[in-house]
């Protein structure tokens, strides 16, 4: 009964760094008693500052805890040292029978799934209703986006009337306005394209930004030219397939419910989880965290991403681990380059991978890229993993001293494959010395986008060993 | 480009120069989209066609799908030039992987460690470690172990020095590609990239040179000597005293000749840390008739030191380093008389004599000159370290604890528990903290018991912050197996919430910090 978890992923699931330290000075045997195991579960029990000990459980397929101690956290210090404890003295846990206190909720859980189970399949049976209420509703909310769109329309005249060259003179308010007026025609999705506007015409550092020579006017007049085709296939919205359809819905930035997607077939393989990254998004003071999980399948060769939110300050729910490969069903959310995806269930434990199982050159990249643009025009990236390509150094960085502080200016990069053909690297990517050093001048696998301009390397696999490329820089860091 | 592709970029060229300048300013004539040549024509026909009357609409639609069909056309290119070579294997295995991990966190500085820890000492310790171990800096942590190194002269010394191995051969090739982490990389031709480069690079190579190979360097700086300038040759020069030797004395010899007055000095300085070289014999000779010892005569006459200080300023002095002006407030015979014995080995007096240095401070006590003379005793001792003079220069004042660094570890911690134990006031505590190498058993022992004896003192009100500072400074020096012993002594021995109290437990936190780094690196670290 082997532990398939290693110690940087037992981390990775604690809430905050607080957990992290309080749990590693728990993890000791001398700590804990009753230590105990079976081949889906572990439990003990720690004298804490209370009366009675605390009795803390582990679930090990997804993973789930469970601890009787008074903390919100999940996992909470005990149950995060429980698991730290399991990887590094497994023997100490004595194979056994679950006591009452641990059977009572592994059972819970059991009959958790099943309910679970249960109730989509009543759902189901109940769609077949239909609610007054919400068509109401529907039509409401297409009137006010049309005005919106029709609105939208004269004002992107009116830029082109005055021209590109005036942009920049505009104050913030004009662009924040324009936003506003958006949110209120129920499109936050055009709203935040407006946005985007806005930090391009102000030039306000975007996420990424290509190396390549391109000008503010030329992304200005993508941007723009990009926000007229929204628009017009917006009017034409019934006339064109359903994936398309699904796609701008998305854009303009309304949502699907989880429950109606569990219920549509899902796509089952083994999933390589290859790339995780919590980012702060949001604003009007409610900021959220965003957790993006990049899928790739070992079998069918497609990539997946799982969104989770939470709301800031809050801990996420346990998810899954980056650098292991996950037995699953995704479900897909509806598009014509379908990339977002739920987990729906989940089959065998999590193991860790050796091999990344990607495309077998560059050009496989190109073209998946191709055919993804080809369905969504309004994709901005598009990830792929590719195996057994170098990472060349071209750009000599100059000596950074007496510049600003920082991390010393990014090496330029460009990745070459087994046939000689090569894609650059985003100017913008932090690690491109720490994809060197794990590559060594040899080939390696690589996870990551390309957006039609350069390449943004998320995670790779270097000597059966996997890297992430992200360094998680804290909220005030540099 | 292709023609393909130019045609492609002429087009958006055109559809650009029209948004910037603005739809109202364009001339009738110039309306229209370029043709291509390529499939996307047929769909920029048909946008044009479709929004006939709304120039603005025609644009924007036009410029979507152009910008589409450039991106999904871009191509993997060609690479024009072989691929570099591939880094050697390394042949050491990575460090453990709790290692691994507290020094991710020590570089990056948010780890959960406590306010307080100097994260620079507990690096160079943990690199310290790691070459004794016989391990390497994991792969994906070089590049900021290197980045950081780049900005702190410790961490590249010790990198470029004893803890060479931890970079490994990934390391050393990684940091040939950046020209900021040239001090990590193999040295290859050291004469050709001796001739080009900027100082600090040529300082940087000099310097590893002297230690790995010095003579190599000494050669490399006496071919480009005449040319350098005045300030680049003083600052080579420094560079020399790493594995100084007596190979280096005719190039020095020569360079007291210089025309920079910086140079000069610094040369002087060097040769006099060489006691075989010509200058300190010749100041073994200006030194004879200034300090005589006349033994004890018969009947009952103690022994005598009878000092002469020199009347006049000898100018053969200026050449080798001898000031001849004093400093504000100081007598000029004084002065000359300082300098001269300062040049002297002291072992010379107590070998001429026959006696033991304590017997010659004896006689030293009662003269009037004896202040100036213990500070020249005490920098020649300190320029040619002697066990025996700088026992005898602490035992008269021990304010000097730049003397104990001088001294091998084994005699200086020697020296130190005896001072701990024989003083009944914080005097050896004191010496302990100023003394910045790592500790023994034994020493830690001593300190970690005059610490709770003498407790009540330190617990002052208001606090003595900067006796409590040296105090925690201590615990970096200190050795971590003692942990336990530490913690049983000092633990709940202040009054809780006193600054003293606040101080022992940062100390039990950094020794226990240090011995979990320590555990790490050994068997049971490997989990």
């Amino acid at each position: 009964m082997p532990n398939a978890w290693t110690i940087e992923q037992i981390l990775g699931f604690a809430p905050d760094a607080a957990a992290v330290k309080a749990g590693e000075a728990l993890a000791t045997p001398d700590k804990w008693s009753s230590l105990g195991r079976n081949a889906f579960a572990a439990w003990g029990l720690h004298q804490g500052s209370a009366a009675q000990p605390y009795r803390s459980c582990l679930e090990l397929a997804r993973p789930a805890f469970h601890c009787s101690c008074p903390s919100r956290k999940i996992p909470c210090k005990h149950a995060l040292a429980l698991f730290l404890l399991l990887a590094s003295h497994p023997n100490v846990f004595t194979p056994a029978q679950p006591p009452d206190w641990a059977a009572g909720w592994l059972e819970a859980r059991r009959k958790q799934a099943e309910n679970l189970r249960r109730k989509n399949s009543v759902w189901l049976a109940s769609q077949n209703q239909i609610d007054p209420m919400r068509e109401k509703r529907q039509a409401q909310r297409e009137t006010r986006v049309a005005s919106g769109v029709d609105e939208l329309e004269a004002w992107l005249a009116d830029l082109l009337q005055q021209g590109l060259a005036a942009c920049p003179d505009h104050d913030p308010q004009f662009w924040e306005a324009q936003a506003r007026r958006l949110i209120d025609a129920q499109a936050p999705g055009l709203a935040r394209r407006v946005e985007a506007l806005a930090a391009i015409a102000l030039r306000r550092p975007a996420p990424r930004i290509s190396m390549d020579g391109s000008g503010w006017q030329d992304q200005m007049l993508e941007a723009l030219g990009q926000l007229a085709l929204l628009l017009d296939a917006y009017r034409r919205l019934d006339r064109l397939p359903e994936g398309v359809q699904a796609d701008i819905r998305s854009l303009f930035g309304w949502t699907y419910k989880r429950a109606d997607l569990l219920n549509t077939a899902s796509i089952r393989d083994e999933w390589l989880v290859a790339a995780q990254r919590v980012e702060v998004e949001g604003n009007n003071g409610h900021s959220l965290l965003v957790r993006r999980t990049w899928l790739w399948g070992k079998n069918t060769h497609r990539p997946a991403l799982v969104l989770d939110y939470t709301p800031d300050g809050q801990p996420f729910e346990p998810g899954l681990a980056p650098g292991t490969c996950q037995g699953a069903g995704l479900v897909f959310y509806p598009s014509a380059a379908p990339l977002r995806a739920l987990i729906k269930n989940r089959f065998g434990p999590a193991a860790p991978f050796e091999r990344l199982a990607g495309l077998p050159n560059l050009d496989g990249i190109t073209k998946t890229y191709a055919e993804a643009l080809a369905g969504n025009p309004w994709l901005e990236s598009w990830p792929a993993a590719v195996d057994q390509v170098t990472p060349v150094l071209v750009e000599n960085p100059g000596s950074r001293r007496g510049n600003s502080p920082g991390f010393g200016r990014s090496a330029g990069c460009v990745i070459v494959d087994r046939d000689g053909q090569c894609l650059p690297v985003d100017g913008r990517f932090r690690e491109s010395w720490a994809l060197l050093a794990i590559s060594g001048g040899r080939p390696v696998d690589l996870f990551g986008e390309w957006n039609g301009r350069d390449f943004l390397p998320l995670c790779g696999v270097a000597d059966c060993r996997w890297y992430s490329l992200w360094r998680e820089v804290g909220r005030h860091d540099r | 480009m292709t023609a393909r592709v130019q045609s492609l970029e002429k087009a958006w060229a055109q559809l650009a120069k029209r948004a910037i300048v603005g739809i109202g300013r364009i001339p009738r004539s110039e309306e229209g989209n370029a043709a291509t040549g390529l499939p996307v024509d047929g769909l920029m026909l048909a946008i044009e066609q479709n929004s006939g009357s709304d120039p603005a609409k025609a644009l924007l639609l036009s410029a979507g799908a152009l910008g589409v069909y450039r991106r999904a056309g871009r191509l993997p290119a060609t690479l024009g030039s072989p691929l570099p070579k591939p880094c050697r294997m390394d042949r050491l295995a990575e460090a453990p992987p709790a290692a691994g991990r507290r020094l991710a966190g020590l570089l990056r500085e948010n780890h959960p460690t406590e306010a307080g820890l100097q994260r620079a000492e507990l690096l160079l310790e943990w690199l310290a470690l790691a070459a004794g171990a016989g391990v390497r800096i994991p792969l994906a942590l070089l590049p900021e172990t290197l980045e950081l190194a780049a900005c702190r002269p410790k961490l590249e010394s010790m990198l470029s020095g004893p803890a060479r191995s931890t970079l490994g051969e990934r390391g050393a090739w990684l940091a040939a590609q950046n020209p900021d982490w040239a001090f990590a990389a193999a040295l290859e031709n050291p004469g050709e990239n001796w001739q080009t480069g900027t100082t600090l690079r040529r300082k940087q190579l000099l310097q590893r040179l002297r230690f790995e190979w010095p003579e190599e360097g000494l050669r490399l700086l006496s071919a480009t000597w005449d040319q350098e300038h005045a300030d680049q040759r003083s600052e080579f020069l420094a560079c020399l005293e790493t594995n100084l030797s007596m190979a280096d004395e005719p190039f020095l010899e020569a360079a007291l000749d210089d025309r920079a007055q910086s140079v000069r000095q610094a040369a002087a300085e060097l040769l006099k840390k060489l006691p075989a070289s010509r200058l300190a014999g010749r100041m073994r000779e200006r030194a004879d008739g200034l300090l005589v010892y006349e033994t004890g005569r018969w009947p009952l006459q103690t022994a005598r030191l009878a000092i002469h200080p020199p009347d006049e300023y000898d100018p053969t002095w200026e050449r080798d380093g001898i000031l001849k002006k004093p400093r504000a407030g100081a007598g000029e015979r004084g002065w000359w008389l300082q300098q001269i014995i300062a040049a002297a080995p002291p072992a010379y007096w107590t070998s001429r004599w026959r006696i033991t240095p304590e017997e010659l401070l004896l006689r030293l006590a009662e003269s009037e000159w004896e202040a100036l003379l213990l500070e020249a005793f005490s920098k020649a001792a300190r320029r040619c370290p002697n066990s025996a003079w700088i026992k005898a220069l602490l035992d008269i004042d021990s304010e000097r604890p730049e003397l104990l660094e001088a001294l091998p570890a084994g005699d200086a911690q020697a020296y130190i528990i005896a001072v701990i134990c024989r003083r009944k006031d914080g005097r050896g505590l004191w010496i302990a903290a100023r003394y910045r190498a790592p500790w023994s058993r034994e020493l830690t022992g001593e300190a970690i018991e005059a610490l709770h004896r003498h407790a009540p003192a330190l617990n002052t009100n208001p606090a003595d912050w900067s006796a409590l500072r040296l105090v925690t400074q201590m615990a970096y020096f200190m050795d971590p197996d003692m942990q336990e012993y530490a913690e049983h002594w000092l633990r709940r021995e202040a009054p809780s919430g006193s600054a003293l109290e606040k101080t022992f437990s940062t100390l039990l936190e950094i020794l226990d910090y240090r011995r979990k780094m320590k555990a790490e690196f050994t068997k049971a670290g490997r989990v």
